[in-house]
């Protein structure tokens, strides 16, 4: 049976996520105390009419992915140290023309590092904060608990989105991994953007990334629609009829079927997922995008 | 004749590697004298906590030990167990990873029991359990109880645990019975549950499940692990490649 491979140090697996660090990530996602400008500004040619409260959606993902990493350190985590289940690639896309930028956002010890191991990922964030939370005392109480959130990659946002060369990028780096890890279950790519690509078409670069495999099966690629606006999302669907807008018709095509335990996950979160359903998730919000990445990777419950 | 217990790491781990399953008993005989009781206790730590080979040790000789505070005073019970397993690290000076992950605290499964004579001279087993860690009762070679009630393909990733921290405490569930003359008790940790369950309700023409029933002193788990790993049934391993405990008790009025 496909994608059932168990995942160990002998055969570990891969998770890469895609970026999309283009200008428009710098809006505000749930924007309040909204101001109207006395002027339109334009910042990275984008025009600009109010400014708000909130954070930006660049700062969102970028919180999302450093506390994806530090959960899967931590489950990765033992008395002797952090074993070695999974290689890890953050691949940002961002800019235009000459100054196009498609690569890994990791900083410090872990600089123009592509496919890290979570050994190395876990004993080299870029830095530490340290923040106090409250955490119940077992007795009905709260208490103050010091804890530490590693940090590996920071918010950035400039330019165009070269999607398609961000793809490109993954195929370059998993054909090498999938030819020294056939016994592994298949890397999954998961590609996060706020919108449509500005260099050329990737239904031809999707596909030959997903035609990557290893004895397990093929790479998978899921994709994650951001939106600051609003709008009806549309989470794991079976049909290209589920969505109205092109681009999102286009996501769908790209993007791979959930095997089936993923189905399984994405049920068990409450959403309504077929063996047809596809890896994409449409006009997420913040909520739906750290459950999109929860179920996407829930193929970690295959550790031994 | 002393309690049949053993234990075995999982084959892909070398022959000397921590096992996160552990037991304990007392006393080490199988006849139970009218005036006494026996506790035994079974226990598996979860792979994915850390320290969890550590917590299952200590609750299963904390019940053994101290089985009046289990019953009385539960939640106190859990505190000491609980401050003896936070005892054994030293916390200054670790990287990030590993201080969040103990302060997340460990998981075991917990399966424990009590027999006793009741005032009517009946001889009643209490089992106390959280988690898949099963009990069975065969009796004249059928198996007339299992505890819990479960199905070879209902043992998941994700069963209930015992918790270090006290946010995550839960009450076991308990269920009381009569033993008989010769009955045999069996616990287990789930994989070898597993086997068991599925050898005795889907290829009971077979009785390998008989034998548990009768190995002797000189049996070897590991060796049993290994031979089942390679057996096939349905084309798959016979067995699940884990951590294997056992504790048999035969019983004798």
């Amino acid at each position: 049976m496909p994608y059932s491979a168990l995942i160990n140090r002998a055969n570990p697996s891969c998770f890469i996520f895609l970026l999309d660090q283009s200008g428009s990530m710098q809006d505000v996602i749930d924007p309040s105390n909204v101001i109207p400008l006395t002027q339109p500004q334009v910042v990275d040619g984008r025009t600009y009419t109010h400014v708000a409260d909130g954070r930006t959606k660049s700062s969102v993902v970028a919180d999302v992915i450093n506390r994806f990493l530090m959960n899967l350190v931590l489950r990765c985590t033992r008395e002797d140290g952090v074993r070695d289940y999974f290689d890890i690639g953050v691949i940002g896309y961002s800019g235009n023309g000459s100054s196009t930028k498609v690569a890994s956002v990791f900083t410090g010890n872990l600089s123009d590092r592509d496919l890290v191991s979570i050994s190395e990922i876990a004993k080299n964030p870029s830095r530490i904060e340290e923040k106090v939370k409250k955490v119940e005392d077992g007795a009905g109480g709260l208490v103050n608990q010091k804890t530490r959130f590693p940090i590996w990659l920071e918010p950035y946002a400039y330019g165009g989105t070269p999607m398609t060369k961000a793809l490109k990028e993954a195929h370059n780096k998993l054909e090498i991994w999938v030819a020294n890890h056939q016994a592994s279950f298949p890397p999954i790519v998961i590609n996060i953007t706020d919108g449509e690509w500005s260099d050329e078409d990737p239904d031809n670069t999707a596909s030959e990334l997903t035609s990557l495999h290893t004895e397990d099966g093929n790479v998978l690629l899921f994709n994650v629609h951001i939106t600051a606006t609003g709008g009806e999302p549309v989470l794991y669907p079976s049909s290209e009829n589920e969505l109205t807008d092109q681009f999102a018709k286009r996501l769908f095509n790209i993007s791979s079927t959930l095997p089936a335990q993923i189905v399984s996950a994405a049920k068990l979160q409450g959403y309504k997922a077929t063996e047809v359903s596809k890896g994409l998730v449409y006009q997420a919000d913040l909520v739906e995008l750290i459950q999109f990445i929860d179920i996407g990777t829930s193929t970690s419950s295959n550790l031994r | 004749m002393n309690i049949f217990a053993k234990k075995t790491c999982k084959s892909s781990n070398g022959l000397h590697s921590q096992i996160d399953d552990s037991y304990d008993y007392k006393p080490a005989s199988d006849f139970i004298e009218l005036k006494q009781d026996q506790r035994i206790c079974i226990a598996d730590g979860t792979s994915e906590s850390v320290y969890s080979g550590k917590w299952a040790e200590i609750i299963t000789k904390d019940f053994v030990d101290n089985y009046s505070d289990f019953v009385n005073d539960y939640d106190e019970w859990h505190t000491k167990a609980a401050n003896k397993w936070e005892a054994e690290f030293v916390t200054d000076d670790l990287p990030w990873y590993l201080e969040m992950k103990l302060n997340q605290g460990s998981f075991s499964t917990f399966h424990g029991l009590f027999i006793q004579y009741n005032e009517s001279k009946e001889l009643i087993c209490k089992s106390y359990y959280i988690g898949d860690s099963c009990l069975f009762l065969v009796r004249q070679e059928k198996l007339i109880r299992r505890i819990p009630d479960i199905k070879s393909n209902a043992f998941t990733n994700s069963p209930k645990l015992l918790a270090t921290k006290k946010q995550y405490l839960r009450s076991p569930e308990k269920v009381e019975f009569h033993l008989e003359n010769e009955d045999c008790i069996l616990l287990m940790t789930d994989s070898l549950s597993q086997w068991f369950i599925d050898e005795y309700d889907n290829f009971n023409e077979n009785k390998r499940w008989q034998e548990l029933i009768d190995a002797g002193v000189e049996f070897d788990l590991r060796v049993f692990l290994g031979n089942e790993l390679k057996r096939e049934k349905n084309g798959m391993p016979a067995i699940r490649d884990d951590d294997l405990a056992i504790v048999r008790l035969h019983i004798q009025i």
